[in-house]
C-alpha cells in the first residue's frame, strides 16, 4: 500500500488549478520530465498519422493490466553518488517493488526489464550483468521478462548466456544454433482473465554478431512477429519491446499485423520518459528512458475502439520521505558484494591499457607539463578541484556515510578522477601510475608525449569555445554534474598561457 | 502521484487545446539545411526557500527570437523537486495548455505569450539545507513546418535556488532500520533542535503513518530526542513518514522518512539462492570457492543448536549430496551467523538446479531452504 502523504498542504486555488491541469495534461506526476529529443527521429512513414492527442484514461470499470517498466540500465546499477539528487538504481527499484508486494498482494501484474543492462563488454560489464540478473531474477520479487538489446549481444556469448539461464529471456527476432541460447520468441502470462504475450525485437545485430559463424541470427520483423504470435488468441494482449530508435520503431509498426497493444521503445535518445504515451495509428508507444532512473507504472487495457494505455512516472529518488526512496537493504548487500569482488579480482588493472589514445601519443603526467607551464600547473594543483580529484575519491572511500566501499578500485568511479584510464600508457592503479592520478592536464588536452618531444611545436588539444565540451561532459554529465555549464565552470579551473607566451 | 479528477472548466480548456492535426508541410532533408537556432537561456533566482515551502515562477520566452513559428512540446527540469508546464497566455490573461503534439493548435498565436511555469516543492526533500545551486531545465519546441522533429530546439532554463531547513537533525534527516528480524525491536534515536537562526524552535505533536513504529519525543537539554522503535510486522519492505509539528508560524512540520525491511529470523543472505560457475568435469579445489558462499543466520538469540545440512536434491527431487560439499564457518557476533560454502565435487553433466535444506538444532527444525544453481563453465 502506498503510504499517504499527510503533509500535502492545500494550495491556493489558482495554484491548485494549475497543478491539476499539469496532472491532467501529463497523466501522472508532472515532475515527470520530458525527453530530450531523439537524435534520430525519422519522418512519419507514409500512410501513418501521429495521433495528435493523448488518450483519455482507461475507464474505472475496466480491468487493466499493470506493468512495471524502467529504462535500459546501461550499467548503472546504482547512481554513482558524486552529486546529490541522482535518480535510479536497483536498491531503490527493489525497495519500491517490495513495498508494492507486501502481504502477498501484487500491485504489478508484470515486471519487465527491457535489456541493454550494460553499455560495454568488459569484465566489469560481465560482473554487472551477473549482479543485475541476481537482483532482478534471483531475489524475493523476480521479474517476469528480460528483453535483449544490441549492447547485450556484444557480451562474451558463452558466459553471458550461461548467466541468462536464470531469467525468462524473450528475443523474438533472434535465433541461434547454440544449444545454450535461452531466448524464446515470446513470454506469456495469465493475469486474471487476460493473457499477455510479451515479444521483443532487437532489430539489428552488432558488428560482432554479423561475422561469419556468429551464434545469433536476425529474423525479418514480419516473420518474427508471426512466429512470436503463433498460437496466440485474438484476445491476447500483445506487448512489444523494441530496442531501436523512435524512427526505426515507427518504420516497423506498419509491418506488424495484428497490431501490438503496446510498444515499449528503448530509444537511448529519450533519456527520460515523456509525460504520457505517444500514439501511432492507435498504438500506444512508451519510451521508458535510460539508466533506469525512473519507473513507469503502466496501465494497459484493450477497449472496443482499441488499446489504451497510460502511466505514472515514479522517479527513483534517494529521499526516504518518498515511497521507494532509500533502497532495499538486501539489494544493497548484493551490490556491495559485487564491488568487493571487483576489487578482489583486480578488475581496475585488467581494464587499463585497453585502447590507443585519441591522438596517438602517450601520457607523460602533469608534473612533466609543469616544466614549461609552471603557472598553469600551479593554478591547477592548488586552486582547482581537478588538482586533487584523486584525493576526493580516497576521502569518499573512507567516509562510510558516503560510500564505505572501495571506490578507488571501481573503474566507473576511477575513470573520472585520473588521466587516461583505459587507454594505452594511461592510469592503471595509484601504485603503478602515481603521476596520472587527479584530473591532470592530459585528461582534457590529450596525451602529451608528442608535444613534449617536439619542444612544444606540436600543439595540444584545446577545450572550450563557449560550448560545453565533449571532454567535460564525459564526466560532468547531466547526472553527475546536473548544474554543469561550461561557461559557469570554466572560471573555476581557468588557466592559460605562461607569462611571456604570446598567442601565435 | 495519483491521477487527479478533472474539474469541468479545466476539461473544457484541455479539450480545446487538444484535437489539432499535425501541420502538413514539406519534410525537410538534413544536408544543406541551416541548423536550428540556439535561444539564450532564461534565468530566475528563486532565492533560498525555507524547507517545506514551494515557489513558482513563470519564465517568459520570447518566441520572436526563434525567427519562425514554433510549437512548444514539453518542459523538463533536472532538479528532483521541480516540475514545469507550458502555458500559453493571451493579453487578457487567459491561459491554455498544450498537449505535447507538434500540432498547429499548440502554437502560440500572435496574441499569446509562451510561458514555462516552474514549480519547486521542497516538501519532498529531506529536511536538510541545500546550498545555493543552479539547476537546469529546458523547453522543447518544434517548428511548425518540421514534420519529422529533426529541427527541434531546446530552450534552456536556469533555476538558481537553495533550501534552508529550520531544524538540525542528528545523525540523519531520515531513518533507516535496514533489516529487522521478526524477533527484534530495534530503536533509533534522533536529536532535533532549531538551527542557528531558529534556536528557540519548539516541537509539538508527533504522528506516524505506520502503527508498526512507536515514536516518542522528549526535551533533553538544548535539543529534543526522538525515539523511534520498530515492531516488525509482515516480512517485506516498509516505508513510513514521521511528522513533528513545530511552533513556526508557517505551520512547518518536520517530516522524516523511515524505511525498514522485515526479514525472517532464519535466513540466508543476501538471498536464499547460491549460483556459481564451474568446470563440471572435475572437483573444485578448495582455493576456488572463496566467493562461493552465503551468509546463513539465526537472529533469534533464544534458539540454540547448530546449522546442518538436512537434504540436497536436484529439481526432480533426487538426492545429490554426493556432488557437493557443504561447510559452515562461524562468524563472531550476536546473529549466530555462518558462512555456508558449497564446493562442487563432480558427478553432474550439464549444470545443476536444485535446492539444499538446512536444519537448525534438532531433527524437527526449523528449516531453511536455499536454491542451488551451478552453471557449466569452461575454465580448466
Amino acid at each position: 500500500m502506498m503510504t499517504p502523504r499527510p503533509w500535502t498542504v492545500p494550495l491556493a486555488a489558482f495554484l491548485l488549478a494549475s497543478v491539476i491541469a499539469t496532472f491532467a495534461q501529463c497523466g501522472g506526476d508532472a515532475t515527470a520530465a520530458s525527453p530530450a529529443p531523439g537524435p534520430n527521429i525519422a519522418a512519419t512513414p507514409p500512410g501513418l498519422t501521429q495521433d495528435p492527442a493523448r488518450q483519455p484514461p482507461i475507464p474505472q470499470n475496466v480491468d487493466r493490466v499493470r506493468l512495471l517498466v524502467s529504462g535500459a540500465m546501461l550499467g548503472r546499477l546504482e547512481p554513482c553518488g558524486c552529486a546529490s539528487g541522482q535518480l535510479g538504481g536497483l536498491p531503490r527499484r527493489m525497495q519500491h517493488v517490495g513495498e508494492q508486494s507486501l502481504g502477498g498482494r501484487k500491485t504489478y501484474d508484470l515486471l519487465i526489464e527491457g535489456g541493454d543492462m550494460v553499455e560495454g563488454a568488459t569484465e566489469l560489464d560481465m560482473q554487472k550483468v551477473f549482479t543485475a540478473l541476481q537482483v532482478l531474477f534471483g531475489m524475493q520479487h523476480p521479474y517476469d521478462v528480460l528483453g535483449i538489446g544490441q549492447k547485450d549481444l556484444e557480451l562474451p556469448f558463452a558466459e553471458w548466456t550461461s548467466y541468462l539461464a536464470m531469467a525468462p529471456v524473450v528475443a523474438t527476432d533472434l535465433t541461434s544454433t547454440a544449444a545454450e541460447w535461452p531466448g524464446k520468441p515470446f513470454v506469456e502470462k495469465q493475469v486474471r482473465n487476460h493473457k499477455i504475450r510479451v515479444l521483443s525485437f532487437t532489430l539489428a545485430l552488432p558488428e560482432v554478431m554479423q561475422k561469419e559463424g556468429a551464434p545469433i541470427q536476425l529474423l525479418a520483423p514480419a516473420e518474427a512477429w508471426k512466429l512470436g504470435l503463433q498460437g496466440a488468441e485474438d484476445a491476447t494482449l500483445r506487448i512489444l519491446l523494441v530496442h531501436a530508435t523512435d524512427g526505426k520503431t515507427r518504420e516497423l509498426l506498419p509491418k506488424l499485423e495484428p497490431k501490438p497493444d503496446l510498444v515499449l521503445c528503448f530509444d537511448e535518445g529519450y533519456t527520460e520518459p515523456p509525460a504520457h504515451p505517444e500514439l501511432l495509428n492507435g498504438v500506444p508507444i512508451v519510451y521508458p528512458g535510460t539508466r533506469g532512473r525512473m519507473l513507469l507504472d503502466v496501465s494497459l487495457a484493450r477497449l472496443p475502439e482499441g488499446p489504451r494505455a497510460g502511466y505514472e512516472i515514479l522517479p527513483l529518488q534517494g529521499s526516504k520521505t518518498i515511497p521507494g526512496g532509500g533502497g532495499d537493504p538486501d539489494t544493497k548487500e548484493v551490490l556491495l558484494q559485487h564491488r568487493l569482488l571487483v576489487k578482489e579480482d583486480h578488475v581496475l588493472a585488467k581494464m587499463a591499457n585497453q585502447r590507443p589514445t585519441a591522438n596517438g601519443a602517450t601520457y607523460v603526467g602533469s608534473a612533466t607539463c609543469a616544466g614549461c607551464h609552471a603557472t598553469a600547473y600551479d593554478i591547477w594543483k592548488n586552486k582547482t578541484k581537478h588538482g586533487h580529484a584523486w584525493q576526493t575519491l580516497v576521502d569518499a572511500e573512507k567516509d562510510p556515510k558516503r560510500y564505505g566501499w572501495p571506490v578507488t578500485a571501481y573503474p566507473d568511479c576511477v575513470s573520472c578522477h585520473v588521466v587516461g584510464y583505459g587507454e594505452k600508457s594511461g592510469f592503471v592503479t595509484a601504485e603503478d601510475t602515481p603521476s596520472l592520478t587527479d584530473v591532470g592536464c592530459e585528461r582534457c588536452h590529450g596525451a602529451g608525449s608528442d608535444h613534449v618531444q617536439s619542444g612544444g611545436k606540436k600543439a595540444m588539444g584545446k577545450v572550450g569555445g563557449g560550448m560545453a565540451s565533449v571532454v567535460c561532459t564525459q564526466c560532468h554529465d547531466f547526472e553527475q554534474s546536473p548544474d554543469f555549464l561550461y561557461t559557469n565552470k570554466w572560471p573555476l579551473i581557468q588557466h592559460g598561457r605562461e607569462p611571456g607566451q604570446e598567442k601565435k | 502521484m495519483r491521477a487527479v479528477a478533472l474539474c469541468p472548466p479545466l476539461l473544457a480548456v484541455l479539450l480545446t487545446a487538444c484535437g489539432g492535426k499535425p501541420t502538413p508541410g514539406p519534410v525537410l532533408q538534413g544536408p544543406g539545411r541551416q541548423g536550428p537556432p540556439q535561444p539564450p537561456a532564461v534565468e530566475f533566482d528563486f532565492g533560498v526557500i525555507p524547507h517545506g515551502e514551494s515557489r513558482q515562477h513563470d519564465y517568459v520566452l520570447d518566441t520572436k527570437l526563434l525567427g519562425a513559428d514554433y510549437v512548444p512540446l514539453r518542459a523538463q527540469l533536472d532538479c528532483s523537486c521541480g516540475r514545469a508546464q507550458i502555458v500559453l497566455r493571451d493579453k487578457q490573461g487567459n491561459e491554455r495548455l498544450v498537449d505535447g503534439s507538434p500540432a498547429s493548435v499548440n502554437a502560440p498565436t500572435a496574441d499569446e505569450t509562451l510561458i514555462a511555469r516552474v514549480f519547486l516543492d521542497t516538501v519532498t526533500k529531506d529536511a536538510v539545507d541545500l546550498p545555493r545551486t543552479t539547476s537546469r531545465g529546458s523547453i522543447l519546441l518544434q517548428p511548425l513546418h518540421d514534420r519529422d522533429g529533426s529541427l527541434r530546439v531546446q530552450w534552456p532554463l536556469l533555476l538558481h535556488f537553495g533550501i534552508e531547513s529550520p531544524v538540525e537533525l542528528h545523525p540523519f534527516a531520515a531513518l533507516d532500520f535496514e533489516r529487522v528480524p521478526q524477533s527484534q525491536r530495534p530503536e533509533i534515536t534522533t536529536n532535533l533542535r532549531g538551527d542557528a537562526t531558529h534556536r528557540d524552535l519548539q516541537f509539538g505533536a508527533v504522528t506516524c503513518t505506520d502503527p508498526a513504529l512507536t515514536v516518542t519525543l522528549e526535551p533533553s537539554g538544548d535539543h529534543f530526542v526522538l525515539r523511534t522503535r520498530c515492531q516488525p510486522g509482515e516480512v517485506g519492505n516498509h516505508q513510513a513518514v514521521i511528522s513533528i509539528a513545530t511552533n513556526l508560524e508557517s505551520g512547518y512540520q518536520v517530516n522524516l522518512g523511515v524505511q525498514w525491511k522485515v526479514v525472517p529470523d532464519l535466513e540466508a543472505r543476501p538471498m536464499a539462492k547460491l549460483s556459481f560457475l564451474c568446470n563440471l568435469q572435475r572437483e573444485q579445489r578448495k582455493d576456488e570457492i572463496a566467493s562461493q558462499f552465503l551468509l546463513v543466520a539465526d537472529h533469534d538469540p533464544q534458539r540454540g543448536g547448530e546449522f546442518s545440512l538436512h537434504e540436497l536434491v536436484d529439481d526432480q527431487g533426487r538426492d545429490a549430496r554426493s556432488s557437493f560439499e557443504v561447510t559452515f564457518v562461524p562468524i563472531a557476533g550476536p546473529d549466530q551467523q555462518h558462512r555456508m560454502f558449497v564446493r562442487y565435487l563432480g558427478g553432474q553433466a550439464q549444470g545443476f538446479r536444485g535446492k539444499l535444506v538446512l536444519r537448525k538444532g534438532g531433527s524437527t527444525g526449523p528449516f531453511l531452504s536455499i536454491e542451488l544453481v551451478v552453471f557449466a563453465g569452461k575454465n580448466p
